[in-house]
Order: structure tokens, then C-alpha cells, then sequence
């Protein structure tokens, strides 16, 4: 009995250990409640609320800060994007369809490759092809009212003139 | 020969199970009659908070999180016993070692309620579902309903080899019945592993449904939603995990008989199946890493968010904690090793490196134990400068992790080199220039890994800081083939002295205890982790939770259900454990 109680009182010591470093020396954080339903679908209903679906997106779901950072990141930062559109769709290696800065961004967002910012594209393909994958594909997984906002937010943070319509207002592409 | 455990006729035990998941599945697709089979299928269901049936005091998703974690325990326990039983009675027919037949006997005997108990926890894990989540499994069984069939099949066909294997192993032992009775156990293993693809195929499905459109309407091809991202890496990585698993629960089952063996005999049998039984963990532990990343990386395929917010997000912590256990893994394996110097007649002279190894390892460990963005007050952030430490932040990257797991992994196997040589000695005269080219490769390897992980993790374009983990990693397994093929050369024509068994501390043998304690608690967090990315998705993307448990809980509440469960489940194995003893003491009595 002597050796079952030494090894059962060794083996609750290593999961008490265990437990008392995931419950007191890990950080405490809760993760947040799941989106309400109103949020999930009920799309935004103002401007405001487009251009905080659009930060939540940008920051989180479409994971764009993850390269698209100021400071030497693997995207080129989108600060100014949308002051910068009307000079890339115009440019020799443009490639894409666009004719405005909404139509621009948002091809940007779904087809990446339609231009590529010099020096951001893929190694060997000559910034012909882009690293980014397009947000309408699984690993992103955006959706069309989520697309809208990002653009609303690129224009926002841009300091250009918000042309995104509202969901059901009949946004043209 | 009398058994251990059960009376009346073969099977009568694990019948009842097979029943009771035989009969839940057909239930299943009676209750879940696919309306969409040949016609057009439905989107997934957009549920409320009234779809979920609820039991006063009872949470459901405790009840399916506890009742999911037995059945994956005890099933990745008899899904590993008989893949090394049957490599072990391989080499005992190969060698003509009866030790080793012996020894896989008695891990199959010990494992063999197992079973039993992993039918059981399935069929309340698969009763928990139905009655509390009725939408999901309706929804998943429109689309994986026909898979139930083959779960059906290879459960009889596992149960009826498990029979006749273990019952068939005396009366098989010689000749050609003896490659019949391996040929048995081989069909074993494959039904047990197609059991587990048919279950991963499910699991997979929720994390990265594929065979679907955007609204989870199914386009009819099963193939398509059983191949999805995560099956296949989710299939490799679970069966060598088992493996590693099984490996440490039967050495730990070693470990308690050795502590208590009341004879010499008995004292170097028990060492020597805790030996074996941990190097197979070890063992299948040095390759998990890789196939981890394997599954990681087809996350990030499937979706950024998701892998995001696996290994960036609020689950980034997490594997601080796996970093510790897998650190204590290591650290108890190498001392198991070093302990282990003693059974040799050369082994004292090995001992004067042992600390340099633990001190190797154990700075590797502190280097993946680094978390990268630490948790801090604004004042605090103020005072260092940021988010990151200004010195220790870059042993928080990536690169400095797999710079770090590369060393521990070699240096481990340094640990296994020296304890080999323990009982070898070379005598041509040549040898001096074998240990040469050993040392040379070491050396090389530790600098070739840090070179890779300093300068292509730190010094350059950010793309090659995950890249360079692969040469890296190619730089490890080369030196450790290498080495054992010159361990190899270096023997032939040596003197070798058998190892004296049963020459062990009793205090080493609680590192046995430890790796197979750390192994299951490890288990059931990176389950957590896995099952909870799916954040309030049923199945990611496509059907979301709307019961009111939708959240997800935080690793402190997960670590005491993880803790809960693995006391519960290891005082099931003990008790087993218990059964198998008492099986073995009737045995020998008839025997004597």
C-alpha cells in the first residue's frame, strides 16, 4: 500500500503542479463572447458601424495587420491606400479591371495580383504575382458585407472620401 | 490457461459494447434519416438557443468535453498496445527471444479491459451528442451517415482479431500458426486505425469542412468531405501519438511493478518492459513535433483566423504550458536514460557528462519556455519598453523555438548514445577516429542549427524564419542516422557485457510515472486547444453554436477539466492495472 499511495501522491503532485501553473502563472484571459446575432448578420445599419465592422475585419478575421504593417512587414503598409489607388490602376503593370478607388481596393482584396506594389511580390515572378491570397478564399473566408467594410475602413484610415454604400442601399461593385 | 479478468465465453465481454455502439449507430441513422440521400441536400441548420435539450445541473458540453476525452484517452491507449505488441512478438520471432513474446503478452493482458472501456466511453461520448447537440449530428450525419457503415465494419472486424489474438496467442505459438497469429494482430491494427480515420473524418469535417458550399449545403461527394484539410496530417499525427502514448502508460504499469517486485527476477523483468515501453514513447515522441506541424501548417491553409488564433490569439499561452510539459518530458526522459548508466559495466565512466547534457537541455527549455509577447500593465510596458522584453524577446520567436527543440532532440539522443555505450565496449584501434567523426558531427549539427536559426531567423527576410526550421530539422535526423550507423560500425567485434536489469534507483522509476502522468494532462490540454479554435462554431464557417455554452472557456477553467478527467481516467487504469495483477496472480498460480 506504502508504494500505490507514494506513486498516486507523486502523480496528483505533477497534475496539481500542472493546474496550479495554468490557473495562477498563466495570465487570466477570458476570450470574448461569441458575436451576438444582430452583429453576425444583421449587417451594419450606419456608417460608423460599416467602419467598425471593417477595423473588427481588418484587425482580426482578415488578419490584414498581420503583414500589412508600417514597419518593414511582408505587405506594404495601407495607411494612404486609398489616396494611392488612382495612381496603381493607372500604372504599366496594372493588370486588373478597375476604373475608380472603390473597384480598385476591392479587386485588391479578391484578386490580389491585379497589381503588385514593387518590391511585395512573390520571389522570382517579378511582382507579377502576389503572396496575399484572395479574401474570398478559405483560409480567409470574407464575405461580401465584410469586404464593403474593409474598404470603407482602408478609406476611412486613408483620409479619403467614404464611397461604400450601405448594405441594401444597392452599392455598386 | 484461465484469463485474467473474464468469465463465460470469449467475446461475452466486449460484446455488450459492440452492441451498445452497433445499436447507437443504426439508432443514429434511424434518427437522422439522410432526406437529402439522392435529392438535393440542405444548407446547414441555423439554430437557436431552443435546439439544445437541457438537464437541470448538468452542463452539456462538459458532459460531451469529459465523456469525448475518456473514449479519446482509452482509444489511443488499445490503439497503441497492439501496434508495439505486435512489433515486439515480431522480434522475439525474428530473435528467438522469448522475453520479448512474454512481455508482449503481458502488455496486451494488462491493456486488454481497455477496450472494453474505450467501447464504452464512445458509446456515451456518441449518446452525449445525440441527446444534447441533436442538430449537429443530424446535420453531420446528413453528410457522414454512409461512414457509419465502415465505423460498424472495422469495429467487428477489431473485435473478432482482438479475440483471436489474445486467446489464440498460447495455443498459436509455434511455426506456422505463430505467422498466422501475427498476421492476426496485423489485421488489428488496421481495423483499429481505420476506426480512427472513420472518427477523424467527422472531427476534421467540423474544423475544416470541405465537400460543402458557403452555406454548408453538401455536394454529394463524401470523398471530398472526408479529405479535408486537417484528415490526413490529424490521421498521422494521432497514430504516432498513440504510439508514444501507449508506450508511456505501459511504462508507467513497469514502472509501479518494478517499485514493487518482490524478487530479483521479477525487479529486472519490470525494468526492462519500463525500458522498452519508454524508449517506444520517446521514440514516438522525437517525430510528433514534425507531423505538429504538418497539422498547424494546413490550418493556416484552410483559414489565418484560425491558425491565428491558435498560435497568435488568446490560445498563444497555451503553449507556454505544452512548452513546460514537453520540457519535463525531456528532462524526465534523459534522466531515465542517466539513471540508467548503472545497468552497464562501462556506465560510470559516462556519468561525467551528464551534466553538461542537463545543462543543454535544460537552457533549451527555458528558450522554448520564452513567451514572446508578454501580458503586462501599461506602467510595466513603460518600464521595458514595449510589449517585448528588450533581451528575452527574441527567444520568444519562432526560430529561437525550433533552434531550441532541435538541441534538446540531439542532445537527448546524445543521452541514448552514452547510456548504449554503457554496456559496449570497442576495442579496434580505429575507434578513436569513429568518435572523431561523431563528435565532429555534433558539433557540426549544433552549429549548423544555430547558424540556420540566428541568421535566417533574426537577419533576414521574414519568409525564411519559418523555412529554415526544415533544414534544421534535416540537420538532426541526418546526425542521428549517422550516428547510429557508426554506433553500429563502431560495435561490431566490440565487448559487450549484458545489461544487469533490475540495476535501477527506485527513484527513476518515478520519471516513468511522470512521462506517462504528463503525457495524458498534455493530451487533454492540445485537445482543448484543437477542438476550441473552432471558437462558437459548430463547424467553422458554416454552422454556428447558439447554445448558451458557445463560448469558449479560458485555459484556467480548461486545465481543471483536463486535471479532472486525468485523475479520473488514471484511477480507471490503475484499477485495471489492479485487474490485470490479481488476472496474473491466478495465472501463475495454475501455472505453479
Amino acid at each position: 500500500m506504502g508504494r500505490f499511495a507514494r506513486a498516486a501522491a507523486f502523480s496528483l503532485f505533477i497534475i496539481g503542479l500542472y493546474t496550479f501553473y495554468s490557473v495562477f502563472v498563466i495570465p487570466p484571459i477570458n476570450p470574448g463572447e461569441p458575436p451576438s446575432e444582430s452583429a453576425a448578420s444583421g449587417g451594419p445599419a450606419t456608417i460608423e458601424e460599416l467602419l467598425a465592422l471593417g477595423e473588427e475585419v481588418y484587425n482580426g478575421k482578415g488578419a490584414c495587420s498581420l503583414c500589412h504593417t508600417r514597419d518593414g512587414g511582408r505587405a506594404p503598409a495601407l495607411d494612404d491606400s486609398a489616396l494611392a489607388a488612382k495612381a496603381r490602376f493607372s500604372a504599366p503593370g496594372y493588370s486588373g479591371k478597375a476604373a475608380d478607388v472603390e473597384s480598385y481596393l476591392y479587386e485588391s482584396l479578391v484578386d490580389p495580383s491585379a497589381y503588385v506594389v514593387p518590391g511585395y511580390g512573390v520571389s522570382g515572378t517579378d511582382d507579377r504575382v502576389s503572396p496575399m491570397p484572395g479574401v474570398r478564399e478559405s483560409s480567409i473566408g470574407l464575405n461580401d458585407t465584410e469586404i464593403r467594410a474593409v474598404i470603407a475602413y482602408l478609406q476611412s484610415i486613408s483620409g479619403a472620401e467614404i464611397t461604400v454604400a450601405l448594405p441594401g442601399e444597392g452599392a455598386g461593385e | 490457461m484461465p484469463l485474467p479478468m473474464k468469465k463465460g465465453p470469449p467475446g461475452n465481454a466486449l460484446s455488450s459494447p459492440a452492441l451498445i455502439i452497433g445499436i447507437l449507430f443504426l439508432a443514429a441513422s434511424a434518427l437522422f434519416p439522410s432526406e437529402s440521400y439522392g435529392s438535393a441536400y440542405a444548407p446547414a441548420p441555423l439554430l437557436g438557443p431552443g435546439d439544445y435539450p437541457s438537464v437541470k445541473g448538468l452542463s452539456p458540453r462538459l458532459a460531451v468535453w469529459l465523456a469525448a476525452q475518456m473514449h479519446v484517452w482509452f482509444a489511443a491507449f488499445v490503439l497503441a498496445v497492439p501496434i508495439f505488441v505486435v512489433i515486439l512478438e515480431f522480434i522475439g520471432v525474428v530473435k528467438k527471444d522469448a522475453r520479448y513474446d512474454r512481455v508482449a503478452y503481458e502488455f496486451l493482458r494488462v491493456s486488454i479491459t481497455a477496450f472494453s472501456l474505450t467501447a464504452i466511453t464512445g458509446g456515451m461520448l456518441l449518446g452525449a451528442l445525440i441527446v444534447f447537440y441533436p442538430g449537429l449530428m443530424r446535420y453531420l450525419a446528413s453528410i457522414f451517415g454512409p461512414t457509419a457503415i465502415f465505423y460498424a465494419l472495422f469495429f467487428l472486424l477489431e473485435t473478432a482479431a482482438l479475440y483471436t489474438y489474445y486467446y489464440g496467442w498460447k495455443r498459436m505459438a509455434e511455426g506456422r500458426s505463430k505467422l498466422l497469429h501475427l498476421a492476426v494482430g496485423l489485421g488489428l491494427n488496421i481495423s483499429g486505425t481505420g476506426l480512427m480515420f472513420v472518427a477523424n473524418a467527422w472531427v476534421t469535417f467540423m474544423m475544416t469542412p470541405s465537400g460543402v458550399d458557403g452555406a454548408g449545403v453538401f455536394s454529394g461527394n463524401l470523398w471530398e468531405a472526408v479529405n479535408n484539410h486537417l484528415w490526413s496530417p490529424m490521421n498521422l499525427h494521432r497514430f504516432i501519438a498513440n504510439i508514444a502514448y501507449g508506450g508511456s502508460i505501459v511504462g508507467a504499469y513497469a514502472a509501479y511493478r518494478f517499485l514493487g517486485a518482490s524478487n530479483e527476477e521479477e525487479r529486472a523483468h519490470y525494468d526492462w518492459m519500463g525500458y522498452t515501453a519508454s524508449l517506444i514513447a520517446i521514440g514516438a515522441l522525437l517525430p510528433l513535433p514534425f507531423a505538429g506541424y504538418w497539422l498547424t501548417a494546413e490550418i493556416y491553409a484552410f483559414s489565418q483566423q484560425m491558425g491565428i488564433t491558435l498560435m497568435g490569439g488568446v490560445f498563444a499561452w497555451l503553449f507556454i504550458i505544452q512548452a513546460v510539459i514537453i520540457g519535463a518530458l525531456f528532462l524526465a526522459a534523459n534522466y531515465y536514460l542517466w539513471c540508467g548508466f548503472g545497468r552497464g559495466a562501462y556506465g560510470d565512466a559516462y556519468i561525467k557528462y551528464v551534466k553538461y547534457i542537463a545543462l543543454v537541455v535544460a537552457a533549451s527549455f527555458l528558450v522554448w519556455f520564452t513567451p514572446h509577447t508578454l501580458i503586462l500593465t501599461p506602467s510595466e510596458a513603460r518600464a521595458i519598453g514595449g510589449q517585448y522584453h528588450p533581451y528575452l524577446g527574441p527567444l520568444g520567436l519562432m526560430p529561437a523555438k525550433n533552434t531550441a527543440v532541435n538541441m534538446m532532440l540531439l542532445f537527448t539522443f546524445l543521452s541514448f548514445i552514452l547510456y548504449r555505450r554503457a554496456h559496449r565496449r570497442p576495442v579496434a584501434a580505429w575507434v578513436k577516429y569513429w568518435n572523431a567523426l561523431q563528435a565532429g558531427l555534433f558539433t557540426a549539427a549544433v552549429a549548423n542549427i544555430s547558424f540556420l536559426g540566428v541568421y535566417y531567423g533574426y537577419f533576414t527576410n521574414t519568409v525564411y524564419k519559418v523555412a529554415s526550421s526544415v533544414p534544421q530539422v534535416a540537420t538532426t535526423l541526418f546526425v542521428i542516422v549517422a550516428c547510429l550507423v557508426i554506433e553500429w560500425l563502431m560495435g561490431r567485434g566490440g565487448k559487450r557485457e549484458d545489461f544487469k536489469w533490475g540495476r535501477m534507483p527506485e527513484r527513476s522509476q518515478y520519471a516513468l510515472i511522470l512521462i506517462a502522468v504528463s503525457f495524458t494532462w498534455l493530451m487533454g490540454l492540445m485537445g482543448f486547444v484543437r477542438s476550441a479554435i473552432r471558437q462558437h462554431w459548430h463547424v467553422y464557417s458554416i454552422m454556428k453554436d447558439a447554445s448558451a455554452e458557445a463560448f469558449t472557456p479560458s485555459i484556467a477553467y480548461a486545465a481543471k477539466v483536463v486535471s479532472t478527467g486525468t485523475i479520473v481516467f488514471l484511477a480507471i487504469v490503475v484499477f485495471i492495472f489492479w485487474l490485470g495483477g490479481m488476472g496474473q496472480g491466478s495465472e501463475a498460480g495454475k501455472d505453479g
